[in-house]
């Protein structure tokens, strides 16, 4: 070791290079594993108060349920005081909510407010985390905190598919009347699944007056447009059949698809003609879709008719109007038998 | 005193429904798994089960066929999120007397249980 000493010592560059890094790396080492240790400590003692806190609080809830709601004390004493509690009583409420309902659920909306609890998720509400954004409105839902609503209406337009959704979910539960009124502010394109989820929305958690679909068929999107298309069929709305038939000439194809289809399902009487007369002319998408839709209509031998509409280098439509006039000659045999 | 067994996963519910049916004077037994389910009922006499359906190890409609096989006539409700219609008929043809879906209303539950019991009688 002394060797060593008196090497270093009597001035080899590279020894004393070799040294120095030798310390700081142990001593950065030692600091990393000691920041480390420390905020797993921290975390844990977080954890640790959350969980009394979490103990704490429901021991509470279930008297201020099932014993006393009225005990302004036990209320104000409860009283969360800084942003740990807070978070922690918006999480043990919210896991009330979500199994309980009728009495008690109105019992928990009370208490949220007599803690101020709309304030922190108003706060959280304005986050620029997509996910405190997307609780927010969660909550905002379920609670039916309305003083929500100019806050959410906002976050129609969110560039998050997260946060769209909630905002989605909220304004058609809370809806009185025209659950889908915040269409007409959307500037973004509906997604299929949007679509759908707006759909599904309305039939579970809309308890008023079916909306006016037409309406919406002058929304600048296509993709709205498309889905009041489907609507309108969906819901049998058909004084929107004069709206409907100008898109059957519209420069979008999906449009015209949309129109079509939503025409069939109303069953306006017309439109196997209309759309015959468009069988040569009409793009290969939406050729497939006219020959389907006029299957349903046509006898065996009218439809056999239609393969001279079809263009012969449309090969992909003209297997599928043989394999459409195939499945239509068995059904009429098993009508006949 | 009337004797309940509880089988339910979700602690919350399992700690509001032991606070709320000993508030109306039972005795309640609770288990968070079927299996733990099972054993309570094998080793204590109880008036009435009340279960979730989808339960860790042993599912609700396992639990229901032993619940059976040890008591016919034992009072059973179900209490559960479960809207397939399959598995609400399974429980039914089984012997059900009740189904509660989630979320419930404590205070109808709390009737329920007792009209059960009374029936039971």
């Amino acid at each position: 070791m002394n060797d060593y000493i008196k090497t270093v010592s009597n001035g080899e560059l590279i020894l004393h290079v070799n040294l120095f890094f030798s310390v700081f790396f142990s001593l950065v080492s030692l600091l990393l594993v000691g920041t480390i240790l420390y905020m797993r400590y921290r975390k844990l003692r977080e954890n640790r108060k959350i969980q009394k806190r979490r103990e704490i609080l429901s021991d509470f809830m279930m008297r201020y349920l099932f014993e006393n709601p009225n005990d302004e004390q036990a209320i104000e004493a409860h009283q969360p005081q800084n942003n740990l509690q807070l978070r922690t009583a918006v999480q043990v409420i919210m896991e009330f909510v979500d199994n309980f309902k009728g009495e008690s659920l109105e019992l928990l909306r009370k208490l949220f407010y007599a803690w101020r609890l709309q304030k922190y998720v108003q706060h959280k509400l304005q986050s620029k985390l997509w996910y405190d954004v997307a609780q927010s409105i969660y909550i905002s839902s379920e609670l039916k905190l309305e003083e929500m609503r100019e806050h959410v209406v906002k976050h129609t337009n969110s560039t998050r598919k997260e946060i769209r959704q909630q905002a989605i979910f909220y304004l058609i539960n809370m809806a009185q009347e025209n659950p889908i009124s915040f269409l007409h502010q959307v500037d973004k394109p509906l997604s299929v699944f949007e679509q759908i989820y707006i759909k599904d929305c309305m039939d579970t958690q809309y308890t008023g007056v079916i909306p006016e679909f037409g309406e919406y068929l002058e929304h600048p999107l296509e993709s709205v447009q498309i889905f009041a298309l489907k609507m309108i069929a969906e819901y049998n709305q058909f004084e929107s059949i004069g709206e409907i038939l100008p898109f059957l000439e519209s420069e979008r194809e999906e449009l015209r698809i949309a129109a079509i289809e939503s025409l069939s399902k109303l069953e306006y009487p017309e439109l196997s003609e209309r759309i015959e007369q468009k069988l040569p002319s009409e793009k290969a998408s939406v050729r497939s879709h006219i020959l389907r839709n006029l299957k349903r209509k046509y006898s065996l031998g009218d439809f056999q008719n239609l393969v001279g509409l079809i263009p012969e280098t449309d090969y992909k439509n003209r297997v599928l109007h043989f394999n459409l006039a195939n499945s239509l000659r068995k059904e009429s045999k098993k009508l006949y038998i | 005193m009337k004797r309940i067994l509880v089988v339910e996963d979700n602690p919350m519910i399992v700690k509001s429904l032991e606070f709320k049916l000993r508030q109306e004077g039972y005795e309640v037994l609770v288990a968070q798994d079927g299996r733990q389910g099972v054993e309570l009922m094998e080793n204590n006499e109880i008036d009435l089960l009340l279960t979730d359906l989808m339960l860790p190890f042993v599912n609700g409609i396992q639990l229901i066929e032993q619940a059976k096989q040890k008591d016919p006539d034992l009072p059973i409700i179900v209490l559960s999120t479960s809207k397939q219609e399959n598995i609400i008929m399974d429980a039914f043809n089984l012997g059900v007397e009740d189904f509660i879906t989630k979320p419930f209303n404590p205070n109808e539950l709390s009737l329920r249980v007792k009209r059960s019991l009374r029936n039971a009688d």
